[in-house]
């Protein structure tokens, strides 16, 4: 998803070429490029625009420009460091964990089982049914009193041991990881299955001829196979942990303690509870800066581990 | 090969087998026991979904009833809130559809000036979270009269960069030869895209069909700020009533949760073998 | 090359687009006549917003327009409930979409008059509606010196208990604001019913703690959301020494295990509790559970005295085009006596007209509520401040709360809650008084 990958693909075996191609292409272009323009680049192009000004909604202030005052404040604000710490931790915790769980799964619903259809749709549900939906059940399930999982805490451990799960800002930030995982890990499973899918079967029968052992068909064939795969689903899921928000919108709202408070929920505030537009611009900016940056790095974290 | 060597592999893939099964019943009940309370709960009465929550009961419809649903249904108007839903969603899929795989495949086929611009302008903004343009964007609708409409709901979510791009790896790891067969016999742009390439590029427009109805389906923020009328509102702003004004009665908030998500799980189940099967052959991996 | 001038292309746009979008967010400017006394001919439709109340308030609400569209020609209101006001209000304003009667959070209206959006309703009031209505109306809904804000109802808080529990821990039982409990024999009486059998005694917004419900919990300590002379700083207010050791009390009942996390939302109702913390919308639900058994108790004094809260959905009138005579038929109509009554019985709110208030059989003086009447008729009662910075003032005490009792230093939390509050108004220029 990188510029250095996008360049690497385009080589593709254009159909068409020249004059004609070119007003074609436009042609098939437009409709998108006309609407990505209105909602998309030119709100975001505003976005960095208004991150410069005094922006608020329903202000009768005249509109100034603060410089790079909006930056400078939320840098020295520890609200906001602490949402960006957050999503930072979330990322490095769920970005590796779920990549490899899903992949466990993936290979695990790959068998050629009767019935595995079953499960394929089973761990993919709670993707279907979406943040939201998701979130509002495991407030239940994690309810300090009442909660399931406080029930199996306390047959487990005979009463001992039951936990404040997202009212503890010890554990809250753990039990949203653990939400998000179990709500989304369906999506990247998918993904991985379909490249297990592309890896020619008779190069396992071959392997397996040569006597080598799972684990090493999994090391020398499975992951070799699955390498562009795996870069694109590490990619994604980091776009997403950064994205992180239904989940604390609905369960927590940052709270207790900031402890589960995110970039988005911040600008959110922000923007719309305080009106401060200004403000939650410069945090959409960073925002973006941020995503790109982690990516980028990365990328050179995989590719050095290539080479 | 001797006869002990082929009989002791067989133990071998049985154990495996064996072995396979218990991971994925184990695996199976942490993904189905959620679905399951979700599914139970929404038949009981609201105080015993939180009483019975700890213990083998919550798996237990005691008292089952369809008052929640009669409930959620006649405090939020779900059915207006449903069919508007249906409504936008189904516009943005469409047209989305149409729409983005119209220039995903131009930017696989086709060679023209400012190609690889474009290519980089897409993937920059797919990383733009629709979160931090809302506010500009809820300016620029205002500006144009569009709040409270379906359109406003509608027009800012059809073009996605990320769907976009999905399109464009799909049709760009597609072989290009019936494409350049059919060009040869005098085809149009226009007609070897509808009549050659769509057809071939069933599960990219599946995946995309997936990914783009749930996340419309599910969008809160956006019809939150755009609409206060419920002629237009959408069905997780409803939701959003029942879960946060009292009284709170936690069987209502599942019974309406429930009957919001029974469309989506509809879709998917009707598309989900091609969806599958669509990742196997499209640009993501 | 090209790139650089697609942007520079790219960035003239923008901030062409750039202005407009303010122009979008700016003020409206309606003229600001008020009432003449004098209807317009033909029949005037008019909109108004309610708020999502509780069912019957909805019902009751809808049968009054639904009567005053039948008893006149010259006005016709179409009555809308919004789910989400606040959200709805911005998005209405900034495309110009505020209905001509908006109901409003009282405390939200400063603000909004601020913004541009409200008409004074000084020339609309006769006198004698308005030296029959609560203290806690008029000055609750007057910014700058203009009344912009009149409701039907007024709210309060109340500490609600079982009598049979503090009799059986052998606590005290006050009998009004004056002979409130401390705030030590409080947490005495919490562990006295500890004693007594009751593990949490009592129910405290612990899982949703919000502004309104808690900043009597500051005022009595003797703080404040802000320096109510100038409006131009919150410290040395909602941090001086005083709501610290207020609020460090308030605190220990967290900290010591004392409060219910009521996540189920009827610890009292099932009486896990013995005092329950709550508004006047409870009063009904809770006489049904506990029958003659439920007290209706003043707060705790937290060092300056005991004190109550009021503020309430009022009506307002937006910049429409519409006359304002128009649109103050129907505020005049609902404020009718026979009406404000009927709408008070649907929502259980205190009535906002004295003469009214005097015949409740809820919050007259020999009423069970007449704790939150009597406070309310004799001005005794704390507003939140009517300035335009209240909605940041709101968002850092509720934040500040929240992180009390979640167990953050108070001292830091509320000098938190402080530098918020200075840095909107500052970022605000400290709100200067619209011309």
């Amino acid at each position: 998803m990188t510029t250095h990958d996008l360049t690497r693909a385009v080589r593709p075996r254009p159909i068409r070429t020249g004059g004609g191609a070119a007003l074609a292409a436009w042609l098939f272009n437009a409709p998108a490029l006309v609407l990505l323009l209105i909602f998309l680049a030119v709100p975001f192009g505003l976005a960095i625009f208004f991150s410069f000004t005094n922006f608020r909604l329903g202000s009768p202030l005249p509109l100034r420009f603060v410089g790079v005052e909006n930056y400078t404040s939320l840098f020295s604000d520890a609200e906001f460091l602490q949402a960006f710490a957050n999503n930072v931790i979330f990322a490095v915790v769920v970005v590796p964990v779920q990549c490899a769980l899903a992949l466990g799964l993936a290979i695990l619903v790959n068998q050629k089982i009767r019935g595995i259809a079953f499960f394929r749709a089973l761990f993919f549900m709670p993707v279907v049914l979406g943040g939201a939906v998701v979130s509002t059940i495991w407030f239940i399930l994690m309810d300090p009193s009442y909660g399931l999982l406080n029930g199996l805490l306390r047959a487990a451990t005979f009463g001992q041991l039951h936990l404040r799960w997202l009212q503890d800002p010890n554990t809250a930030l753990a039990s949203i990881i653990v939400i998000c995982i179990w709500g989304s890990v369906g999506f990247q499973m998918v993904i991985l299955l379909a490249g297990l899918q592309d890896i020619p079967s008779d190069l396992y029968e071959a392997a397996q001829l040569d006597g080598a052992g799972t684990w090493a068909q999994f090391r020398s064939i499975t992951l070799p196979g699955l390498r562009n795969t795996i870069v694109f689903v590490v990619t994604m899921t980091t776009i997403f942990a950064f994205r992180l928000f239904d989940q604390v919108f609905v369960l927590t709202h940052g709270g207790p303690l900031g402890s589960t408070n995110t970039m988005l929920l911040e600008l959110v505030k922000v923007g719309y509870d305080q009106q401060l537009i200004g403000r939650a611009c410069a945090i959409a900016v960073v925002f973006f800066l941020a995503v790109v940056a982690f990516t980028l790095l990365q990328r050179r974290v995989i590719k050095e581990d290539e080479s | 090969m001797t006869v002990i060597a082929r009989s002791s592999r067989r133990a071998r893939a049985r154990r495996a087998r064996v072995g396979t099964w218990v991971l994925l019943i184990l695996i199976g009940i942490v993904f189905a026991a959620p679905l399951l309370f979700l599914i139970v709960g929404a038949f009981k009465p609201g105080t015993l979904v939180l009483t019975e929550a700890s213990s083998w009961r919550a798996f237990w419809p005691s008292h089952a009833s369809l008052n929640n649903f009669a409930t959620a249904i006649t405090r939020s108007q779900l059915f207006t809130l449903l069919l508007n839903t249906i409504i936008v969603t189904g516009t943005i899929v469409l047209s989305g559809l149409v729409i983005n795989s119209l220039i995903g495949y131009a930017l696989a086929r086709f060679r023209f000036r400012g190609r690889r611009f474009l290519l980089l302008l897409i993937v920059a903004l797919a990383v733009v979270p629709f979160q931090a343009i809302a506010i500009p964007t809820l300016l620029e609708m205002s500006q144009w009269g569009l709040r409270n409409t379906y359109p406003g709901l509608i027009l800012p979510m059809i073009a996605n960069a990320f769907y976009i791009y999905l399109f464009y790896s799909f049709f760009l790891a597609m072989p290009v030869e019936l494409e350049e067969a059919a060009r040869v016999d005098g085809a149009g742009p226009l007609r070897v895209f509808r009549s050659i390439a769509v057809p071939l590029a069933g599960p990219a427009f599946a995946t995309v069909a997936i990914l783009s109805f749930m996340s419309s389906w599910g969008e809160l923020l956006w019809p939150s700020l755009m609409t206060d009328d419920i002629t237009v509102r959408t069905i997780q702003l409803g939701i959003s009533v029942i879960r946060s004004s009292p009284p709170i009665n936690q069987g209502v908030v599942l019974a309406s949760v429930l009957l919001a998500a029974l469309p989506v799980m509809v879709v998917f189940i009707v598309l989900q073998r091609r969806f599958i099967e669509s990742a196997a052959r499209s640009g993501i991996k | 090359m090209k790139i650089p001038t697609m942007a520079l292309a790219a960035v003239a746009m923008l901030s062409l687009a750039g202005l407009t979008g303010c122009a979008a967010g700016g003020t409206t400017t309606a003229s600001s006549t008020g009432c003449d006394g004098k209807l317009p001919s033909g029949t005037t439709d008019i909109s108004v917003w309610y708020h999502n109340g509780e069912a019957p308030d909805v019902a009751a609400m809808t049968q009054l327009a639904a009567s005053f569209n039948a008893s006149q020609k010259k006005v016709h209101v179409t009555l809308k409930v919004i789910p989400d006001m606040t959200a709805s209000v911005k998005g209405a304003a900034a495309s110009k979409q505020l209905p001509d009667v908006l109901d409003t959070d009282s405390a939200n209206a400063a603000n909004e008059a601020w913004s541009g959006y409200l008409r004074p309703l000084d020339s609309c009031i006769p006198a004698s509606l308005k030296a029959d209505l609560l203290p806690s109306i008029v000055s609750g809904g007057t910014y700058a010196g203009h009344q912009y804000a009149v409701g039907l109802v007024d709210s309060g808080m109340a500490m609600y208990a079982y009598k049979s529990d503090l009799v059986k821990a052998g606590v005290r039982i006050p009998t009004g604001l004056s002979d409130a409990w401390t705030a030590s024999e409080f947490t005495d009486a919490l562990a006295k019913l500890r004693a007594a059998g009751h593990k949490q005694p009592l129910d405290l917004w612990k899982t949703s703690p919000c502004a309104y419900c808690t900043e009597t919990y500051l005022w009595s300590s003797g703080g404040d959301l802000v320096d109510r002379k100038t409006y131009k700083t919150a410290s040395g207010f909602i941090n001086s020494p005083d709501a610290v050791t207020g609020l460090t009390t308030f605190q220990s009942w967290f900290k010591d295990g004392y409060v219910d996390d009521n996540s189920d939302g009827a610890a009292f109702l099932n009486h896990r509790v013995s005092l329950s913390w709550n508004g006047f919308w409870q009063y009904k639900p809770f006489a049904a559970a506990a029958g003659s058994d439920l007290l209706v108790l003043p707060m705790p004094n937290m060092g300056k005295g005991a004190t109550n809260t009021q503020g309430s959905w009022q009506w307002t009138m937006t910049k429409s085009s519409k006359d304002p005579d128009a649109l103050w038929a129907w505020i005049a109509y609902t404020l009718e006596p026979q009406n404000v009554a009927a709408i008070a019985t649907s929502n259980s709110g205190v009535p906002s007209r004295k003469s009214v208030l005097a015949t409740s059989a809820l919050y007259g003086s020999n009423g069970p509520l007449a704790l939150i009447g009597d406070g309310l008729a004799a001005g005794k009662t704390v507003a939140r401040p009517m300035t335009p910075g209240y909605p940041a003032m709101d968002a850092a005490y509720a934040t500040a709360i929240t992180d009390i009792i979640a167990g953050k230093d108070v001292k830091t939390a509320l000098d938190t809650a402080a530098d918020a509050i200075n840095s909107d108004l500052k970022q605000n220029e400290y709100y200067p008084t619209p011309k």
